[in-house]
């Protein structure tokens, strides 16, 4: 049995709005073992990023943590302080950003972003040491030394995502939280990406929640997954379950939209509902009741509960475990 | 290597644009209202007399022949004699262009530095009555008339509390006294120039101000200011080593286009204060029609900005790496 990284229990993350507090996250509960993976998937605005941030404590300002738990190597994270806060991120977590985005400072060469890194959470160390360790980052990400003086728009996009990799790594975390880290990059670039934190992830037994809208993506690096839906964990288990007889209709769909060569065009009607449909349920019963083909009177009264499938897979579905 | 190349091509531009700058004052200086020579000219000179004396100016040339002799006699150094001092106008304006550069560069990195410094805390602290305190003061300040500010200066701290001498750069007395040292003539103009110097940045800091504030809102909401945080880092640090360096960035572009207007405002404050400085002269120069003097005082200052314009751009170059090339 592994011992758990991390434990989420039933957290809630509510934007504070003109009409009250509106929820992004609804009672989500999860685990991450000790070098294991775990990935989040879901559309746009599901609340993803925002159970990232909520984990690092860089939620918005207007942003509020409504209820829950987590738990972090045993450390009750959503009652320490600032400061304790400060000493946790990136040293036992840290991000790997979408190097799309401007995650790197333009302005600082990414050498210096680096060991900035390193340097904050382990004063002590010489410089010589912190100049090595920074090397040996740029070897491990397979890129050369002689890149280390420059600046990050020197870089292509996918050697800023092996420079984001590296900056993750620097002070030996025990968990990562990547953020979309292969989005808006090539196939090929991609691939190697993916395999390079699937390698670094196992090799280093790290913690890793992967999140990502493209369940094939998830499927290639994470062991366990998890279905978000409009700020709920829909589905939850590894990722044989999941992806060989998922239990919720969305997944369902997810899984049908996979694009194969050999198939016709995957149809994504099912999964694309109306913009601003993605949000929290503010109705009653089940968020997806308009889109699924099973629906019954039940969906669209209430909510359903957890459905365990096996001891590793539950799924939140009135229909799921009956009769299929 | 790189940044080299890029200062080598500025200073090819620079020369093509002085070239320009040449070649618009000399129309412009034969298009003014009045005849140079008339003022030359005494009515009591006979016709044969000031038919020599414009043959000796090379006025009786075509004016092409004229504007080849004006750029040689530029590009050498020579741009003629004062009417008023009767003295070569580059040895004049060579005494006054260290007192101007001092007094501006002063002026404008202070300003700078000044509005840089506020504007992030401004930004920082956005909302809070220090922000509002603070934009407020920058607006009022930006609007204020400079002449009137001067003036006002001079009345309450030269008059009311009488803390700084109001006109001049120094004090007859200290630098003739024999045993004044560098440091004691440094400080003499030191305390002159702090009442013009008062004025100037009081006038300039709040453009500085409002554009690092804004330039500040957007650096803040940028995704590297959230790689930072995630590090872990303290929030001193973040402001200042990840936000400010690039919301700064629009200051320094703010800085080279108002270095134009601050000379043009420093012909004011220095006439105001009887700063012995280039604009001084130039007032000087235009309402006693001494045109050789105008002359070579707007090609010095010409080159002043367009110099200052480079110095800025290297600065540029220098604190964002990705306008090397």
């Amino acid at each position: 049995m592994t011992s758990a990284l991390l434990e989420v229990d039933n957290l809630s993350i509510g934007y504070r709005t003109a009409g009250g507090i509106s929820l992004a996250v609804d009672g989500v509960s999860f685990r991450v073992d000790r070098g294991g993976s775990l990935g989040l998937v879901g559309e746009s605005g599901c609340g993803k990023t925002t159970i990232g941030m909520g984990l690092m404590g860089l939620l918005a300002p207007n942003a509020t943590i409504v209820s829950g738990q987590v738990r972090f190597e045993g450390e009750d994270l959503m009652t320490a302080s600032d400061a304790r806060m400060r000493q946790i991120r990136w040293r036992r977590i840290s991000m790997i950003f979408q190097a799309a985005m401007n995650a790197l400072n333009p302005v600082h060469r990414v050498q210096d972003q680096i060991a900035e890194a390193i340097i904050t959470h382990e004063p002590d160390l010489s410089g010589h040491s912190v100049a090595h360790r920074t090397r040996s980052l740029f070897d491990l990400v397979k890129i050369p030394e002689s890149r280390l003086q420059d600046y990050p728009h020197q870089f292509s996009g996918g050697m800023r995502q092996r420079v984001i990799i590296a900056m993750a790594l620097a002070c030996n975390p025990s968990l990562i939280i990547a953020d979309e880290p292969t989005t808006a990059l090539d196939v090929i670039v991609q691939n190697q990406i993916l395999s390079a934190i699937g390698t670094f992830q196992e090799e280093m037994n790290i913690g890793m929640i992967f999140i990502s809208h493209d369940i094939a993506v998830v499927a290639d690096v994470c062991t366990n997954i998890g279905v978000m839906h409009a700020g709920s964990l829909v589905e939850y288990g590894s990722r044989q379950e999941v992806l060989d007889c998922p239990g919720h209709p969305y997944t369902r769909m997810l899984v049908g939209s996979l694009l194969t060569l050999s198939d016709q065009p995957a149809d994504l009607s099912g999964v694309a509902c109306a913009m601003g449909d993605n949000g929290p349920a503010t109705v009653e019963g089940c968020p997806i009741n308009s889109i699924c083909p099973d629906a019954t009177a039940v969906c669209r009264r209430e909510r359903a509960g957890w459905v365990e499938l096996s001891t590793t897979h539950r799924v939140r579905c009135s229909q799921a475990g009956e009769g299929r | 290597m790189a940044l080299r190349r890029f200062v080598l091509r500025r200073l090819v531009e620079i020369a093509v644009i002085f070239f320009v700058i040449m070649t618009v004052l000399f129309i412009l200086f034969r298009l003014a209202p009045g005849d140079p020579v008339s003022r030359m000219v005494d009515p009591s000179m006979t016709p044969e007399d000031a038919r020599l004396l414009m043959e000796s100016m090379g006025l009786d040339q075509p004016l092409w022949t004229q504007y080849i002799y004006y750029l040689k006699n530029v590009v050498t150094g020579n741009m003629g004699v004062s009417f008023h001092y009767g003295e070569p106008v580059i040895g004049i304006l060579m005494d006054r262009l260290p007192n101007t550069i001092l007094l501006f560069t002063t002026s404008i990195i202070l300003s700078a530095l000044l509005g840089v410094f506020l504007g992030k805390i401004a930004a920082w602290r956005r909302g809070e009555r220090i922000d509002t305190l603070m934009t407020i003061g920058a607006l009022f300040c930006h609007t204020l008339f400079l002449p009137w500010l001067a003036l006002i200066m001079i009345w309450f701290f030269g008059y009311r509390v009488g803390w700084f001498p109001i006109t001049g750069m120094i004090s007859p007395e200290v630098w003739i006294h024999p045993d004044a040292g560098f440091m004691a003539k440094a400080l003499d103009v030191l305390y002159h120039m702090v009442l013009p110097l008062m004025t100037l940045v009081l006038i300039h800091f709040g453009s500085y101000l409002l554009v690092m504030r804004s330039s500040m809102l957007d650096t803040l909401k940028d995704d590297y200011i959230i790689t930072a945080r995630a590090k872990g880092l303290d929030e001193k640090t973040i402001r200042d080593h990840h936000a400010a360096p690039n919301a700064a960035l629009p200051v320094v572009t703010s800085v080279g286009l108002s270095l134009a207007f601050s000379i043009n405002g420093g012909a004011l404050t220095e006439t105001v204060f009887t700063w012995p400085g280039i604009g001084r002269e130039l007032v000087f120069s235009v309402s006693h029609s001494d045109y050789p003097l105008a002359q070579a005082a707007f090609l010095l200052i010409a080159i002043v900005v367009l110099v200052a314009n480079l110095v800025v751009d290297v600065l540029y170059a220098y604190l964002d790496p990705r306008i090397r090339y």
